[in-house]
């Protein structure tokens, strides 16, 4: 062969390979591209929608604006629309029905409000971590403000002279002047703080907490409503809401002697054998007496007929009707308030409940679009946001839609169709739940479940975030599914929705939204927001990287903590006993889970036993056993967990 | 010239009537698909007049036909449904229109038997014509069918004649599965929905004489039968339950009446009642304009759609008499079923856990003392027994309740029993009535005993289940 027909051939092979190259990865682009999109879409899903910089998952251009919580002005006129994916907050002319101007938070917004005079507007930023101030007209931002972590509702005091700011990250309030007369303030509240209410006559403002406290599994959760006094930002009552969780919007009574809080009551403790008469879950409306601290739940669940998720209330200018959202169900529910205060002496927390109790003062229910959110009264009005369904209804006080804003025209994509589908209730019996009632933004709720495939009281496993999920089979805690289908599939509508399964064409988009999701962002210690101590955070890596202990003996392989937990995602898709079967417990073997975010996750271990990551290596009878760590000091330890509370 | 005048009025009527409610059940949930133009708006069922009932829980005379009719065609002429049977009728349509399930029989000394076909009379398919009397067929979410069908169980009821349980089957045939093992009455199944199948079924009372039925659920593998409406308010003979598309339940009711061989084997539901949507364990309100028809269904304002005397119609709410639909009805008959043949949102559907190869269910209360045993200390599970349902059964297990009041126990599945609560000294502090059945694999929960059907349980895990269930076997009489 001559050197010409060499080079020839070679250059042939070459275009073969690399044109056979391209067809393969074209293939696989296409192949990765359609997990997350549904047979007979468009190519709406590009690489650039996942794959920023930011890498896995960015803001992108094009995101859909998603509105989220809304403040509506003094006047009844303009509504103060958060659209956290496209990191703006809309101001919407109420009567106009549109977007006449918008605030630029320099983040992504988490809540806003509107000052007593109507003229500025508080929008909190949950990735920079501040509260900013912007004039209500022009939407311009006037004044920056640190708060905790991932600060999200806020509410301005009676004299628009001081916020106060939930912050979910840190899991406290912070009570800011606005004037800088006051030095800044932290107050403890609960577990992820989530939405804040001034009183009408402005002596209280109420904190209610997302999750409920770490703590005994085998007791009832509860949730904090924290109740500080309006003008000093004091704390004046901490009151706990028995069994409720996911509170994530606050009301006061038009008296000032109520907090109404909707919330999901949980019955996590009870084995979930059936799901109706709110066997696993029920909506409830918390009402609290301000004065005593009484607390009456009241539920919006009815006999046959659930309410999940329960999502923003706002009461009528007489405040003697509360409109309660329900973002599972897509819904309003027309409570009557009067009614509802004569029945709290039947609604005594902690007790079995009558479902029939909510006929009494539920007077009837209106539907809504995709997954309700935020509600705020608007005059004798209503703006809500119909959060995935990119609209905005304004309601009568019936409830009736009387007009809609559309921010979004285009028909959903498949990660949009995905994300309705996680928070549709009605897959599940009754409509009960969705997906995201145990999951409230694909994370976790942090609680323990009695499965009955499992066998009733046996292997009561905690439930685990859902968030940079993908990569990270198997799932369940016995790492029994070996992928999210099947996770989401038959399982799922067997053990928990006890209805059909998702149909092919929505477990394929629930599972491509889910593929899709990031895991959570690293949360600095407690009391740090800025200031994450990068010295620990490298002695800590050490630790976690070391194969010798600290006397220079050698860690065998099954003691260091990388073995099992291998970066980036933190496991290796294996089982391990690291020592913590326990006694209803099947086995001792349990899916190593992944560390992304593992700072939010807690409680910790298959059966939520370690209330707090350095629980996880001090509790008795684990010793080494999860990884040689005896020789630690506090300090090491201390150390170790900054490390993980990066990742 | 009469027909011109006349149609406007008979399609005003049948709009009304498309619009209102399916008689087999109906939800509110997304919207099917709607089915392809059919010439058939409604199945009508039609004997000749004055025929006599031939079976009462069949609840059709011998004769009977099943029409097709077509209200916006005066001139057409009926579809026969059941052509070539001798008797037919109580239409039921799938969600999507597109399946019909009756009831029939070849010659009047067979067994009747469940039957399914196309709208149009075509692909005709036997579905439960065997050996044992079937009837009262719905169409479940999946595409099979539930109804019931006579059992060799001890008959309870002499004017039924035989026992009955639900069974479901396949469209096109199979062998039927039984789901129900209740107290030998199991009757009229349909829809609800949320995907639970609704039916009527006697139950013994607290002793001879006090016998009646209720309306029970359970979903269609038999799991999780639970009571939803009747207690000693409600007239004791309860039949032919409909669901409307906005739940609302109707049912006609009435009395055991003394007979020719004595007490108690007669029956009469003459009185028509309708249940609270959203509350349908509450009192059942009566609709005396409806008294005297064999079935009352909901429509979709409120109304109820009637089959009474030789027409049927919708009964508006308050309204004194059924509007006539008024089609072209064979003369000389009376109207004893009408079914809007449309489609309507698809019930939810159920994954069931059951497996036949298990053979132990469970039970779990989460407190057996409540609402008011407060002096309860054990539980006593008796085998219950179809052929003496008054009497005492042999005792399957006797267990401590634990310190919360709960119990966890493993029993025979299919096999009914009922459940005893005793004190420390073996003294009986309350004692079922309705007996309990589980199916293989199925662990049912309770809250309490005698529990309301809307009670939700306290967020506690039962002490119960930190052992394992306690266990029947083997079977020791006591």
């Amino acid at each position: 062969m001559s050197r010409r027909r060499r080079v020839l051939m070679a250059v042939a092979v070459a275009a073969v390979l690399l044109g056979g190259g391209t067809v393969v990865a074209r293939g696989w682009a296409h192949r990765h591209a359609r997990t997350f999109s549904a047979p007979g879409d468009p190519a709406d899903v590009s690489c650039a929608r996942c794959h920023g910089k930011d890498a896995p998952v960015k803001v992108a251009a094009n995101a859909r604006p998603t509105p989220f919580d809304l403040a509506v002005s003094p006047d009844g006129r303009r509504a103060f629309v958060v659209c956290p994916p496209q990191q703006r907050v809309l101001i919407v002319d109420v009567d106009d029905r549109e977007v006449v101007g918008e605030i630029r938070p320099g983040g992504t917004p988490g809540s806003v409000a509107v000052s007593p005079d109507g003229a500025r507007v508080a929008v909190t930023v949950v990735d920079t971590h501040e509260v900013v101030v912007a004039d209500a007209g022009g939407g311009s931002v006037r004044t920056r403000h640190a708060t905790g972590t991932e600060p999200h509702g806020v509410a301005f005091d009676a004299t628009g002279g001081r916020l106060f700011v939930a912050n979910t990250g840190s899991d406290d309030v912070s009570v800011l002047d606005l004037a800088g007369r006051v030095p800044a303030v932290r107050r403890p509240a609960g577990h992820e703080p989530y939405a804040v209410a001034r009183s009408p006559d402005g002596a209280t403002v109420a904190v209610v907490s997302r999750r409920s406290d770490v703590g005994n599994m085998d007791a009832p959760p509860a949730t904090e409503v924290t109740l500080l006094d309006g003008a000093t930002g004091v704390v004046r009552r901490r009151v706990r809401l028995p069994s409720c969780h996911m509170a994530e919007a606050v009301a006061f009574s038009a008296d000032s002697a109520r907090v109404l809080v909707p919330s999901i009551e949980a019955r996590n403790l009870v084995p979930i054998l059936q799901v109706d008469r709110g066997w696993v879950m029920a909506g409830v409306i918390a009402s609290v007496d301000v004065a005593t601290g009484a607390v009456a739940l009241l539920p919006l669940t009815e006999p046959m007929r659930g309410f999940a998720d329960p999502a923003g209330l706002a009461l009528t200018a007489d405040g003697r009707r509360a409109l309660v959202l329900s973002g599972g169900t897509d819904e309003v529910a027309l409570v009557d308030t009067d009614a509802l205060r004569a029945a709290e002496a039947e609604a005594a927390a902690d007790a079995p409940r009558r479902l029939t109790l909510a006929l009494r003062y539920v007077r009837g229910r209106a539907p809504l679009r995709s997954n309700p959110r935020a509600i705020a009264r608007a005059g004798d009005r209503f703006v809500v946001t119909e959060r995935l369904a990119d609209a905005i209804a304004i309601l009568d006080a019936d409830g009736k839609v009387v007009a809609r804003l559309e921010l979004d025209r285009s028909p959903p994509d498949a990660l949009r169709r995905g994300e309705q589908v996680f928070h549709d209730a009605r897959a599940a019996f009754q409509g009960h739940f969705a997906c995201r009632s145990c999951h409230p933004g694909a994370h976790t709720d942090g609680l323990t479940y009695d499965f009955e495939i499992d066998g009733v009281g046996r292997d009561v496993v905690l439930n685990r975030s859902l968030r940079g999920v993908s990569g990270t089979e198997p799932f369940k805690w016995v790492g029994t599914n070996a992928t999210i289908d099947r996770q989401c599939g038959p399982r799922f509508a067997m053990v928990l929705s006890r209805a059909d399964v998702f149909d092919d064409a929505s477990l394929k988009s629930l599972v491509g939204w889910l593929h899709s999701l990031p895991p959570p962002p690293p949360r600095p210690g407690a009391g740090r927001v800025e200031g994450v101590d990068a010295a620990a955070r490298e002695r800590g890596k050490k630790l976690f990287e070391r194969a010798v202990r600290k006397d220079g003996r050698p860690i065998p392989p099954s003691g260091r903590c990388t073995t099992c937990h291998m970066l980036p995602h933190g496991t290796t898709g294996q089982r391990a006993d690291v020592g913590t079967k326990g006694p209803r417990d099947g086995t001792g073997l349990f899916d190593i889970p992944h560390l992304t975010g593992v700072a939010t996750k807690a409680p910790y271990l298959h059966d939520a036993r370690a209330t707090t990551l350095e629980e996880i290596w001090t509790l008795p009878d684990v010793r080494d056993q999860h990884g040689v760590v005896t020789d630690l000091s506090k300090a090491d330890l201390n150390d170790l967990i900054e490390f993980l509370r990066g990742l | 010239m009469t027909a011109t005048r006349h149609r406007p009025a008979v399609g005003a009527v049948a709009l009304v009537l498309l619009g209102a409610a399916a008689a087999c059940g109906g939800r509110a949930a997304p919207p099917v698909a709607a089915p392809p133009p059919s010439p058939v708006a409604w199945l009508v069922t039609v004997a000749p007049r004055g025929a006599p009932v031939a079976d009462e829980v069949v609840g059709l005379p011998d004769g009977a036909r099943l029409l097709g009719l077509d209200l916006a065609s005066s001139g057409a002429v009926p579809a026969d449904l059941g052509a070539g049977l001798a008797s037919a009728g109580d239409a039921c349509v799938t969600a999507d229109a597109m399946r019909v399930a009756f009831v029939g029989r070849r010659a009047p000394t067979d067994p009747w038997g469940v039957w399914t076909c196309a709208p149009d009379g075509t692909d005709r398919r036997a579905v439960a014509v065997g050996a044992a009397d079937a009837a009262a067929p719905a169409w479940l979410p999946d595409g099979r069918l539930v109804f019931a069908m006579a059992v060799p169980d001890p008959a309870p009821l002499p004017a039924l004649r035989r026992a009955w349980a639900l069974f479901v089957a396949d469209d096109g045939g199979g062998a039927p599965t039984r789901i129900t093992f209740g107290a030998a009455l199991d009757l009229d199944p349909t829809l609800l929905a949320d995907g639970r199948v609704m039916y009527a079924a006697w139950q013994p009372g607290s002793a001879e004489g006090k016998g009646r039925f209720a309306l029970f659920t359970v979903h269609p593998d038999g799991t999780g039968a639970a009571r939803l409406h009747g207690d000693a308010t409600t007239p004791p003979y309860l039949r032919r339950p409909r669901v409307g598309v906005d739940g609302t339940i109707a049912f006609v009711a009435g009395a055991f009446t003394a007979g020719d061989g004595g007490a108690r084997d007669g029956v009469r539901a003459s009185r028509a009642f309708v249940l609270d949507a959203r509350n349908p364990a509450a009192a059942a309100a009566e609709v005396p304009a409806a008294a005297g028809a064999r079935v009352v269904a909901p429509a979709a304002d409120g109304g109820l759609i009637v089959a009474s005397g030789p027409t049927w119609g919708r009964l508006a709410r308050g309204a004194a008499v059924p509007q006539p639909a008024a089609a072209g009805l064979p003369a000389d008959v009376d109207v004893w079923a009408a079914t809007p043949l449309e489609a309507r949102p698809r019930p939810q559907g159920h994954l069931s856990l059951v497996d036949p190869r298990e053979a132990w269910g469970q039970l779990l209360a989460l407190d057996a003392r409540f609402p008011a045993t407060p002096g309860a200390a054990r539980v006593r599970v008796r085998r219950y027994d179809r052929a003496a349902p008054y009497a005492d059964g042999a005792v399957l297990l006797e267990t401590d309740l634990a310190a919360d009041g709960s119990f966890f126990v493993r029993l025979a599945p299919d096999t009914p029993v009922r459940i005893d609560l005793v004190d420390a000294s073996g003294a009986s502090v309350a004692r079922s009535t309705t007996p309990v059945w589980v199916r293989p694999r199925e662990t049912r929960g309770c809250v309490g005993c005698h529990e309301a059907p809307d009670v939700s349980p306290a967020n506690r895990r039962p002490d119960a289940v930190l052992r394992d269930a306690v266990r029947a076997f083997p079977e020791v009489a006591r």
